[in-house]
């Protein structure tokens, strides 16, 4: 635009009649071009990385079953190739080709191939050199079998025990299993609300009880009238409470017992049997007869688990709900902090505060701290927040539960309290500019009819300054959803089975610490027994958090052109 | 209405200094939680009382873990314990040895103590402490109340303790069978240490006796494995004679009885080393303290390793045992002194070593008393001397716990401090400097704050990880900032209108990529790949650009008009394609170049095993040579060529252009094997520097993964600074004459300098703190290492690694406030700047 207000025409005479190809700085325009080039194709291809990966991944794969040259037989999912140098020991179970091959090339081509199975074999992957291959073909027999416990399994079908009746042959197992999948499937989740919401309500119920005779303890002393009645009391209830756990155990036996009859032989490529019970089978399929709809069907149903179930196989399978939902809820409380906060000292600086020396020195700070480090921030939220405070609404709130913290640790409230820390300076600019840029003259005009200072700002400045503030919060917020470091000190944790919001009184529970999105990343990524297991995962998870970040970032921008259009037509 | 207004601006004004004052004592916070780090110690309590049975010699003094009871063990055998709170003396005893002790000795802390007698036979005693926590009602009745609500029954102390308890403490005794320590002379002085403990352990004897000869017995401790029964088994071995034992000796021996020290009162001292039992051998003779100094008292630290000397002269010094070439001595080990600490105005009388740290007291024959700490090298407290200044202690204990400190003098006034010394071992030194930590051949910078074995001292040094944070970012701002900057100009200056509202958007949106993404893309799925393709990598630095350049070249030689037309996308477009043939080279040649230049592995080549360093100096140098050629080149015009260029016009000019790219570079390649030849010459090898073995998670991939995360930062704000030059200067330059890069060059750039600025600065501050990327992809070793293919720790990796574990107000959880505290500082300096320079930018570019 602002080269084009030169006319192109007048440029090339005055080029012509002097500037000599030193002047045209060409090598020097391409270094720029250069880096910008280089810059938008990092960006691309990180861009591609994960959105390739992430989509790619719970997509089948075909079962590969090769034959090498020393016997062995190996099936699973090919995931990726690279080349490498061999080292020599390892070339001798190879045949002449392959020797000669190295000699050559020097390097090799090998692939890692998903064998599964971990019960059996105690690894999840295998390299393969291309040349140890002998024979490799699909083999449509072979079933991919993800479950419960052990990881995934790779092998075909043998048996399939349906109460007293045992199936073998493949056809009438073909009949029969999707529909007594469903009913296991059923069990197992029976099963799971009996274990986690009966009999976790029950244990949780007698925690409180034993809290309430402790927090008598405490208030009166264990020789106190109202302990020994608070105790008497309480018998009761224990004995009910008792007679209720035993109940639902009985039915979790019944089912366990039911369940128990129904039972998958399954077989490695080499013939190994293992027999699982038909309810540990999440999902199976014989991956080398799938269509293009059923394997649509395969990915579909591993997207939906993803986003809705809870994490299994420490966090490598499985979904990622609890920390989809413990990123939002933070994200929000975060924001429930930060927006009047954030306004009010905004506001505050450059309407009401008097400008001057001392003014702007805050305002640089207030920027300043915009880029002071996050973990800093959690630093002082450990510190100040779960320990000092938290310590303290302990020992005056929750005394009985003592010595194991309440608020005492890192949890939701902290977390999105140091996050809201973190992320006001960054609001307070944003409406701070956002304030500024409405006129002056707008304002004087205001007073001047005969308004108030706060009828002025509230009903004049306050809606045109309404697109900035919204675009400053939802930046902060996409920034508090991605970030990482600080919570990781004040109440992000692998694994929280309760979420912290939920159907258990006061319903909302802050003091929990919860899952988040991020550190799912962290953790699988770097904490997991195995990366290379973990990573598909990672890769989605990582697709997930970009969207959502980028999601945020484009309604920023969404709703601060809708705003501004609003708002426009203001302008004198 | 009027209510209205007064209550929003009530509201508005005490909510925003609120939050404003809210976000500001994040300082305060951080200050207050590091501030104890550097306070050194106070005393909570201080009592006076004198007791009677102070006159005896001493021959140990215990504590028990509660700083309730103190016994003193004569060398008569009597035995007195005091509350020590309250001064009150319970029951007297007396061990009854049938005849007096002749010597007595005792280990860190006073008990297991020995006693030797006249007939050349020694005893070990017990004179440590039981405790038993019994409820309230278990107290038995008609106990003495003492003055600070202890209880006594004349052989026990009582305390309350929180929860409705009470603590019972008792002295024990036990006294064990006599065994044979010398040849049969009788026992002039002795040292004793203990290893391992029940089941296995060794307790070592060193005896002097009365004609001079110096005595080692070990006696071992084994369960018999049949039958379950402990075995003891004694063996005693003559150490080589020492002339001159007349005067009485410091007796010391380390755990295992290993390293037997004699030293004399006038500063002599011998070193035997017992490693191979049977036959000790005299491995040192040196002097401790200055000529004309004799030695006044003489300890072990905790852990034995630390010697600390007391002289005469009131000088107080460490002695390390290290092993150093051309040491002189029989197993080339020596007693190096490596620490003077702060010295007394009189002789040191006594030395008494904490059990738990490296702290221990200090009395001299003036009567002062002072608690310091060897490593961080300080005196944490001197205590007060009262009404009997002068007299020197005989009997000095430090609590278990060291938090208590009990002294009496031989006429019997005994002082007591309840004190407490939360964090000794750091000090201004110990963050900033080099410090000489046990077992370290020389001082160093280390961080090193945990480790398996108990008598392990936390060496909490920042300047590794202040190193480590450095260099991540300068490696990332060496990628990220040119990158950033020179795409930011492009855009801005080089691209129409539309491609600059896509590209900015986009940037300011990668900008806000959570970092834990990239760092798991940098460490999971680039590193394998960089380290496989390290070759390819190294090249692409030389062909990227080398493509660039000989596009731009090329594009030169298209006649003036067609390169007019196509002055846009077209020419971005080749300008990608030439990049991408860059990168496809590279790749390509990334296995041809290991093998011409580095025998076919660079990181074999890195590791030292193969090869010299003359080709990695030579390619080093050549972008620095060719820099140099250039820069002369355009002072004064000593390329040929390069006038013919100018001089000349259209496909001409182009082709001399290109020739004199050519001598350039010949000149360049020329200039660098010069210096290669010449630095070789002198041994120079890059190996032992910059370069060096080859790690996976190393400074290179943070380098292009924390590039990666401040490239949006640098390139939005530059490209504001840059937009925000009024166009009127630029219409003006190129009205003049001035081509679009002379205009950039001269009129642009030098308008939107400080814009720049402050964008690298505020990059920088983003790199500094940068967490996630560092903590995934760095490696986490906090080693001080230039070598770009090594890993790093910065601070705020080591922070977020280390602060879950630490223990809450210990001195890990506030040195790790300290770091954060850094950082803070760190990041509002370099951004205040970034601000200050920008805020004058604003004003200046008004004026325009």
């Amino acid at each position: 635009m602002r080269r084009s207000a030169v006319p192109k025409g007048e440029v090339v005479v005055k080029r012509s009649a002097r500037a000599s190809l030193g002047a045209r700085g060409e090598p020097q325009v391409w270094a720029l071009g250069g880096s910008l080039a280089l810059g938008v194709l990092m960006i691309v291809g990180f861009l591609a990385l994960i959105l390739w990966n992430g989509i790619v991944t719970f997509w089948p794969k075909p079962i590969e079953v090769l034959e090498l040259y020393d016997g062995t037989v190996v099936a699973g999912e090919r995931t990726r190739s690279e080349t490498y140098v061999p080292r020599p020991d390892e070339l001798s179970g190879w045949p002449e080709a392959a020797t000669r091959g190295v000699a050559l090339a020097g390097k090799v081509t090998r692939s890692l191939y998903r064998i599964a199975n971990f019960d059996l074999y105690n690894e999840d992957f295998r390299w393969v050199s291309d040349y140890q291959i002998r024979e490799q073909d699909r083999d449509p027999d072979f079933y991919f079998v993800e479950r419960t416990e052990w990881g995934p399994f790779v092998g075909k079908v043998a048996e399939l025990r349906v109460g007293s009746r045992t199936l073998s042959d493949p056809a009438s197992i073909a009949e029969v299993l999707p529909e007594e999948l469903e009913k296991a499937a059923e069990r197992r989740e029976a099963l799971r609300s009996l274990e986690r919401k009966g009999i976790g309500n029950i244990n949780r119920a007698f925690e409180n009880l034993r809290l309430e005779l402790r927090a008598v303890a405490l208030r009166q002393g264990e020789q106190s009238e109202a302990y020994r009645a608070e105790e008497r009391g309480q018998k009761e209830k224990i004995a009910e409470l008792q007679a209720r756990h035993e109940q639902l155990a009985a039915r979790a036996q019944e089912i366990r017992k039911v369940d128990q009859d129904f039972e998958l032989v399954l077989k490695d490529v080499n013939g190994a049997a293992k027999t699982i019970r038909l309810s540990e089978v999440v999902r199976l399929y014989p991956a080398n007869r799938l269509g293009v709809l059923g394997k649509l069907g395969v990915y579909l149903s591993r997207w939906k688990e993803f986003l809705v179930a809870e994490p299994r196989e420490a966090n490598t399978e499985g979904g990622v709900m609890p920390a989809i939902f413990g990123t939002f809820a933070m994200t929000l409380l975060m924001v429930l902090f930060v927006a009047p906060f954030g306004v009010l000292a905004a506001l505050y600086l450059s309407e009401y505060a008097k400008q001057g020396h001392i003014v702007s020195a805050v305002r640089v700070s207030v920027n300043n701290l915009a880029g002071v480090p996050s973990i800093v921030y959690g630093v002082f939220g450990l510190g100040f927040f779960a320990y000092l405070v938290g310590g303290r609404i302990d020992q005056w709130f929750f005394p009985e539960r003592l010595p194991s913290p309440t608020f005492g640790t890192g949890g939701l409230l902290w977390a999105s309290l140091t996050l809201a820390l973190m992320t006001v300076p960054v609001v307070i600019v944003a409406t701070e500019e956002a304030l500024s840029a409405v006129p002056q003259s707008m304002r004087e005009g205001s007073l001047a009819c005969g308004a108030s200072k706060w009828q002025t700002v509230r009903h004049i400045v306050l809606p045109r300054a309404l697109p900035g503030i919204m675009t400053g919060l939802i930046l902060a917020m996409a920034r508090g959803a991605g970030e990482v470091a600080p919570l990781m000190l004040v109440g992000v944790v692998k694994l929280a089975p309760d979420l912290p919001i939920d159907g258990v009184f006061p319903y909302i529970h802050l003091e929990r610490s919860f899952m988040h999105l991020g550190f799912h990343i962290y953790d699988v990524g770097f904490q997991s027994r195995n990366s290379e297991a973990g990573k598909p995962m990672v890769f989605v998870t990582t697709l997930l958090l970009i969207a959502i970040v980028a999601l945020l970032n484009a309604i920023a921008i969404v709703v601060r052109n809708r705003l501004k259009r609003r708002f426009a037509t203001g302008h004198f | 209405m009027f209510v209205a207004d007064r209550l929003a601006k009530r509201v508005i004004s005490v909510g925003g200094i609120a939050v404003i004052a809210a976000v500001m004592g994040i300082l305060v916070f951080l200050v207050a939680e590091v501030a104890p780090l550097f306070l050194g110690g106070e005393i909570l309590e201080d009592s006076a009382y004198s007791i009677d049975t102070a006159d005896r010699a001493s021959a140990a003094t215990a504590w028990d873990e509660y700083r309730r009871l103190v016994t003193l063990v004569g060398l008569d055998g009597t035995i007195t314990s005091i509350h020590a709170p309250s001064g009150r003396e319970l029951a007297p005893e007396n061990f009854g040895f049938s005849q007096l002790p002749s010597a007595g000795a005792h280990i860190l802390g006073g008990s297991p103590m020995v006693f030797g007698f006249p007939d050349g036979n020694a005893r070990v005693v017990d004179v440590g402490f039981r405790s038993e926590v019994l409820l309230a009602d278990q107290r038995p009745a008609g106990l003495e109340l003492l003055p600070d609500g202890d209880r006594t029954d004349g052989a026990a102390v009582y305390s309350d303790i929180p929860g409705g308890q009470v603590r019972k403490v008792f002295a024990a005794r036990r006294l064990e069978e006599p065994f044979r320590v010398t040849g049969g002379r009788g026992v002039r002085a002795l040292a004793m240490s203990v290893s391992g403990a029940g089941q296995d352990s060794t307790r070592s004897f060193l005896a002097l006796d009365e004609a001079g000869t110096l005595w080692l017995t070990r006696a071992r401790t084994k369960k018999n494995l049949m039958t379950g029964a402990l075995r003891t088994k004694t063996q005693t071995v003559e150490l080589p004679p020492i002339v001159g034992l007349s005067d009485d000796p410091y007796l010391l021996l380390s755990r295992g009885g290993q390293n037997v020290t004699v030293a004399l009162k006038n500063g002599t001292v011998y070193r035997f080393d017992a490693s191979d039992f049977g036959n000790p051998k005299l491995a040192e003779t040196s002097r401790l303290t200055a000529p004309g100094v004799g030695v006044s008292a003489l300890g072990y630290l905790v852990g034995e390793q630390s010697l600390v000397v007391g002289g005469t002269d009131g000088s107080v010094n460490i002695h390390f045992l290290l092993r150093r070439d051309g040491a002189g001595t029989a197993d080339g080990r020596r007693l190096v002194r490596t620490r003077e600490l702060e010295p007394h105005s009189a002789a040191v009388t006594r030395i008494v070593p904490s059990g738990i740290d490296k702290s221990f007291l200090t009395a001299d024959a003036a009567g002062e008393l002072w608690l310091r700490h060897a490593t961080s090298d300080q005196v944490l407290l001197r205590f007060p001397r009262g009404g009997d200044a002068g007299a020197s202690y005989r009997y000095l204990a430090l609590a278990p716990r060291r938090d208590g400190v009990f002294a009496a003098t031989a006429e019997g006034r005994a002082r007591y401090w309840h004190i407490s010394v939360p964090h000794p071992e750091t000090s201004w030194k110990t963050f900033w400097g080099r410090i000489w930590y046990e077992g370290y051949p020389e001082p160093s910078f280390t961080w090193q704050s945990s480790a398996a074995t108990d008598d392990f001292e936390p060496k909490l040094s920042l300047v590794p990880l202040i190193f480590g944070t450095l260099k991540a970012t300068f490696y990332s701002m060496l990628f990220a900032v040119p990158l950033a900057l020179l795409a930011a100009i492009f855009v801005s200056e080089f691209m129409g209108g539309r491609a600059r509202g896509v590209l900015k958007p986009a940037m300011e949106m990668m900008a806000s990529l959570p970092s834990v993404v990239l760092g798991f893309v940098a460490a999971l799925v680039l590193a394998p790949v960089v380290e496989t393709w390290i070759g390819s990598v190294l090249l692409a630095f030389l062909t990227v650009p080398a493509m660039i350049v000989l596009g731009a070249h090329l594009w030169q030689l298209l006649p003036r008009n067609l390169a007019d037309r196509y002055d846009g996308t077209a020419k971005f477009l080749c300008i990608l394609a030439a990049l991408l043939l860059g990168i496809y080279l590279a790749a390509q040649l990334g296995s041809g170049f290991e093998r011409l230049f580095f025998q076919g592995s660079i990181t074999r080549w890195l590791s030292g095993a193969a090869g010299s360093g003359r080709p990695f100096t030579f390619l080093m140098f050549l972008p620095l040579a060719l820099f140099a050629v250039l820069a002369y080149g355009a002072r004064r015009p000593v390329n040929p060529f390069h006038r013919f260029s100018k001089e000349s016009e259209g496909l001409r000019a182009g082709l001399y252009s290109f020739a004199g790219l050519a001598l350039s570079l010949l000149a360049a390649a020329a200039l660098s094997a010069g210096a290669t030849e010449l630095l070789v010459r002198f041994g120079f090898d890059p190996r032992h520097g910059l370069v060096g073995t080859y790690v996976q998670r190393n400074t290179l991939l943070i380098g292009f993964a924390m590039g990666f995360a401040v490239i949006p930062i640098i390139f939005t704000i530059a490209e504001d600074a840059l937009s925000a030059v009024p166009d009127h200067l630029r219409g003006a330059s190129l009205g003049c004459g001035a081509t679009v890069w002379q205009t950039t060059l001269w009129v642009v750039m030098p308008a939107a300098m400080s814009g720049i600025f402050s964008a690298i600065m505020v990059g920088m501050g983003r790199a500094v703190g940068e967490t996630m990327i560092v903590v995934m992809a760095a490696g986490n070793t906090p080693v001080m290492d230039i070598n770009v293919f090594n890993g790093l720790r910065a601070l705020s990796a080591n922070i977020a690694v280390e602060l879950p574990e630490a223990v809450v107000g210990g001195t890990l959880y506030r040195t790790l406030f300290l770091s954060g505290l850094v950082l803070f500082a760190v990041t509002f300096v370099v951004n205040t700047v970034a601000e200050l320079v920008r805020l004058r930018y604003r004003k200046k570019a008004r004026q325009l």
